[in-house]
Formats: structure tokens, C-alpha cells, sequence
């Protein structure tokens, strides 16, 4: 037997184009992930991105992320959870949005052989096969993570049986990570991305902290933290025209003269 | 393999993906993202993930390549090694869509619901795209496991056997022999399915 029938074949070129994706389906998946990646980013750094965020950040900033400290340990108790639950995502590129061309070796269409002309070779017995993806061992810096965040709680204090059973606790499945991390924290966290050099991490940060705290006190520093990202993934004209609008909004912004010396510079 | 966003974009590089031997270059999450997604989301649909899991399992899919990236090894083509996560978290989706009640998906999105697009099709032809990718989908339920990926990645995705082996992890002569049985599965199920005769029982669908 040497191929389909060109009934069977006519089906498949008639419903093949049926699966393909929408342009819609392509950004709604990219913002899920992005989503996932930032969540996991945040936990993993909870535990060093405040104190890091000290030494780099701006002046406002770092007044404000001093009152973060405070909250690192409930962070921690929610994050851990990710943490634990979840291998230690990398930070790579995911923020920048553009689409790129084709990334196959130009030719590579040409088919060496065509899988539609099986050779006739005697059927032979299937062998188990192992298929499965080896599972990279846990990072160790999650384990250092965990226990950072996490310290084991001490013993709960004896309750005499007639008072009051308190409220179950949420259980930790149901519980946004992000959503236990302060306006200030996430934006610490896209300040040590920048120190890291991962620009499209920043983006992705700056972009969710725009979106969970659209009116926030740090929008100034949301803003620089935005044009810095900008210029640390390499979109320059992107970078210099949010730039303008920086220092046109907020002229006397102490991070105004970082924005002039960045790429963003006009 | 740490990987870095400072690096050189592989989209300019003519040689991505890299053959075998060559030198390894870091690969991005982007670039792999942009390129492949399309394939992704085919690959995970036509190996029977319903319309309304699919948001789900690609995102688990696309989480799994953004964690592993750093552990590909150019050993294959990316492509392949894409194929290899798809399968098994596919896999795992239909374990898990077998353990709910049959009621479950009742409420499932029609094809045209999926995908008819005004701009681009006629109501007739989106109907007549809808109905034929209804039927492709019945024969490839037909199939068992092995054989539908096998005859997805040969008839649908156009791989060449040395591919759908690397893909699969099954020697090449396994791959051939799974193809041929599962055209002669699809066309047997096609011809029943013109006839108007109801899909083979399970047990005839393996020894096809």
C-alpha cells in the first residue's frame, strides 16, 4: 500500500486547515503563559528580591519597598507553595510580542523521503517504548527558596475544646501566588529582572503590575521601569518614544535623569 | 544551559534550527513560541485534546518547553522534541477526560463555533469545512494511540519516518509499519463511515 486514496486524501487537505490556530489563540496562550512564567518568577525571587531591590532601586522606591519587608513572610507562605509545586521556571525572553519570521533552514521543506511512500517492509513487532521526558532533577535553588520562605511553623498552641473552631484555612491550591504580592513587590521584582539584564521578564512584570494596580502609587516608577525594559530587550524606538512621554509627564521624577541616560534618550 | 536574553536572536540566524553536530547556539523561548506554535496547537488537537481543553493543555505545553528549553540538547530537531512533550502531556489529558462523567463536554464548542471566520470563508464553506473536520476527527478517534500519531505526523504534518521516529522514540521500520496499518485503519473507518455504519468496536479498531 503506497499511500492514502485521493478520497481519504481530499478529506484531510479539506479539513486539515480546520486545526489551524487563530491569531487570537496565539496572543490568548502567550498571555497564559506569561502569566504562569511571572507567577513562578515572583515566588522564586521572593525571597531575595527585596533586599537586592534595596541596594539597586531609586530613592522612592526604596522607601516604599522597606514597608514591603514586612510583608515578605506572608508572601513567602503563599509563594512556597508555587515553589514547591512547580520546577524553578528559567527567565527567558516572553514578553516581546512581535512576530518573528520564519526560523526553518530555507530548503528545509524538501523532504528527504516522503513518509507517504512507506517502503514495504515486513510488519514488525512493536517494542515497548519509552517515550517519557526525563525530568530534570529540582533546581537546588527552589529547595533554598522553599526553606527561605517557608520556615516550619511552630507547634499551634493548645485550644481548650469549647472555644470557637476558627475558619478553615484556604487551601494553597486556591491561592494566587500573585495575588499575595503588593504593588510594591512586584515592582521590585521587575527592578531585579533589570538588574539581571532579563528586559522581556521586566516588561512582563510591569505589564501585570499595570494591570492588577492600574492607579498605583509607583505608576512614576512603573513608567521608568517600563522604558528601562524597554531598552534592556532591545526595542529602542519603543524605548525613546515612552521615554518622551516620561519625562514630559514627570520632568522632575528623580529617575528623569536615568531615562535621559538610558537608550530612551530623545 | 543557562539562557540569555542578551544573546543573538536565532530568528536572524540562518542555521536554526541547527543540524546535528553543529554548534549549539541558545535557543529562545520567543523564537520557539512564534515558530512552533502553530504546530503545537495542530499536534495536540489532532491527537484528540477537545476544543475546550485546548487553552489548557498548550499552556501546559508551552510551560514545560519554557522550564526544559535549557535541556535540549540539538540532539534532534526541535520540532520533534516539541512533539515528544506534546504527546505526553496530550496523553495525560486524555487519561484525564476518560475518568469524567460522559456528561462532561456536552456543552462542547462546535467546530464552527471554533473557527468560523466571515472575513475569510463563505457560511457554506465554513459548513462544509466543519463537517469534514467532524468526520476527521470521528476516524482519528477510531485510531488506536500509536497509530493516530503516527499517521497525524506522516499525513497531516508531512514528516519524513526518519522524523516521526525521533519524534516518537520507535525505531523507523515501527514507524513505517505503523503508518501503513493506521491508512488501512482510516480507510476501512472512512468507508464505514460513507456507508453509514457505525465505528468499529475497540477491539477490531487494534487488530486493524
Amino acid at each position: 500500500m503506497s499511500g492514502l486514496t485521493p478520497r481519504a486524501r481530499a478529506l484531510l487537505d479539506r479539513a486539515a486547515r480546520g486545526h489551524e490556530p487563530t491569531d487570537a489563540d496565539r496572543t490568548r496562550i502567550r498571555a497564559r503563559v506569561a502569566r504562569k512564567v511571572a507567577i513562578g518568577a515572583c515566588a522564586a525571587g521572593a525571597a531575595s528580591a527585596t533586599s537586592k531591590t534595596l541596594s539597586a532601586g531609586t530613592g522612592s522606591l526604596l522607601t516604599k519597598a522597606v514597608v514591603s519587608i514586612a510583608l515578605v513572610g506572608t508572601v513567602g507562605v503563599g509563594a512556597s507553595h508555587w515553589v514547591t509545586s512547580k520546577p524553578e521556571p528559567q527567565t527567558h525572553a516572553m514578553a516581546s510580542a512581535e512576530p518573528r519570521a520564519a526560523l526553518e533552514r530555507p530548503g528545509k521543506e524538501v523532504r528527504p523521503k516522503d513518509a507517504r511512500e512507506v517502503p514495504e517492509v515486513p510488519e514488525v513487532p512493536e517494542v515497548p517504548e519509552v517515550a517519557e521526558i526525563p525530568a530534570p532533577p529540582a533546581p537546588s535553588s527552589s529547595v533554598v527558596v522553599t526553606r527561605k520562605l517557608a520556615p516550619p511553623a511552630p507547634p499551634p498552641p493548645k485550644v481548650p475544646a469549647i472555644e470557637p473552631m476558627a475558619e478553615p484555612p484556604v487551601p494553597a491550591e486556591r491561592v494566587d501566588p500573585l495575588a499575595m504580592i503588593d504593588e510594591v513587590d512586584l515592582l521590585a521584582r521587575a527592578h531585579e529582572a533589570l538588574a539581571r539584564g532579563d528586559g522581556p521578564l521586566a516588561l512582563m512584570l510591569v505589564e501585570e503590575h499595570g494591570r492588577r494596580f492600574p492607579k498605583s502609587a509607583v505608576a512614576e516608577e512603573r513608567a521608568a521601569v517600563r522604558v528601562f525594559g524597554l531598552c534592556a530587550s532591545g526595542r529602542a524606538a519603543e524605548a525613546v518614544r515612552e521615554g518622551s512621554q516620561f519625562l514630559e509627564k514627570h520632568p522632575r521624577s528623580p529617575l528623569a535623569e536615568r531615562v535621559r541616560s538610558s537608550c530612551a534618550a530623545p | 544551559m543557562p539562557l540569555s536574553v542578551t544573546a543573538p536572536r536565532l530568528v536572524d540566524d540562518p542555521s536554526f534550527p541547527p543540524e546535528r553536530g553543529e554548534p549549539q547556539a541558545a535557543i529562545h523561548f520567543d523564537d520557539v513560541y512564534s515558530e512552533y506554535f502553530a504546530f503545537v496547537w495542530r499536534s495536540a488537537r489532532r491527537l484528540g485534546v477537545r476544543p475546550s481543553s485546548m487553552d489548557d493543555v498548550v499552556q501546559e505545553i508551552f510551560l514545560v518547553v519554557h522550564r526544559r528549553l535549557a535541556d535540549y540538547e540539538h540532539k534532534g530537531s526541535i520540532k520533534t522534541w516539541l512533539f515528544g512533550i506534546v504527546r505526553r502531556i496530550v496523553s495525560q489529558n486524555r487519561r484525564t477526560e476518560r475518568r469524567k462523567p460522559s456528561h462532561a463536554g456536552a456543552k462542547e464548542a462546535t467546530d464552527l463555533d471554533v473557527f468560523h471566520d466571515p472575513k475569510t470563508m463563505s457560511p457554506h464553506a465554513s459548513a462544509e469545512q466543519a463537517e469534514a473536520m467532524r468526520l476527521l476527527d470521528r476516524l482519528l478517534d477510531e485510531l488506536d494511540d500509536d497509530k493516530r500519531e503516527a499517521f497525524v505526523l506522516s499525513e497531516l504534518e508531512e514528516m519524513t519516518i526518519a522524523e516521526i521516529s525521533d519524534a516518537i522514540d520507535v525505531n523507523p521500520n515501527t514507524v513505517a509499519s505503523r503508518i501503513r496499518a493506521a491508512r488501512r485503519a482510516f480507510e476501512s473507518a472512512l468507508e464505514r463511515s460513507e456507508q453509514g455504519e457505525a465505528p468499529a468496536p475497540r477491539s477490531e479498531r487494534r487488530r486493524a
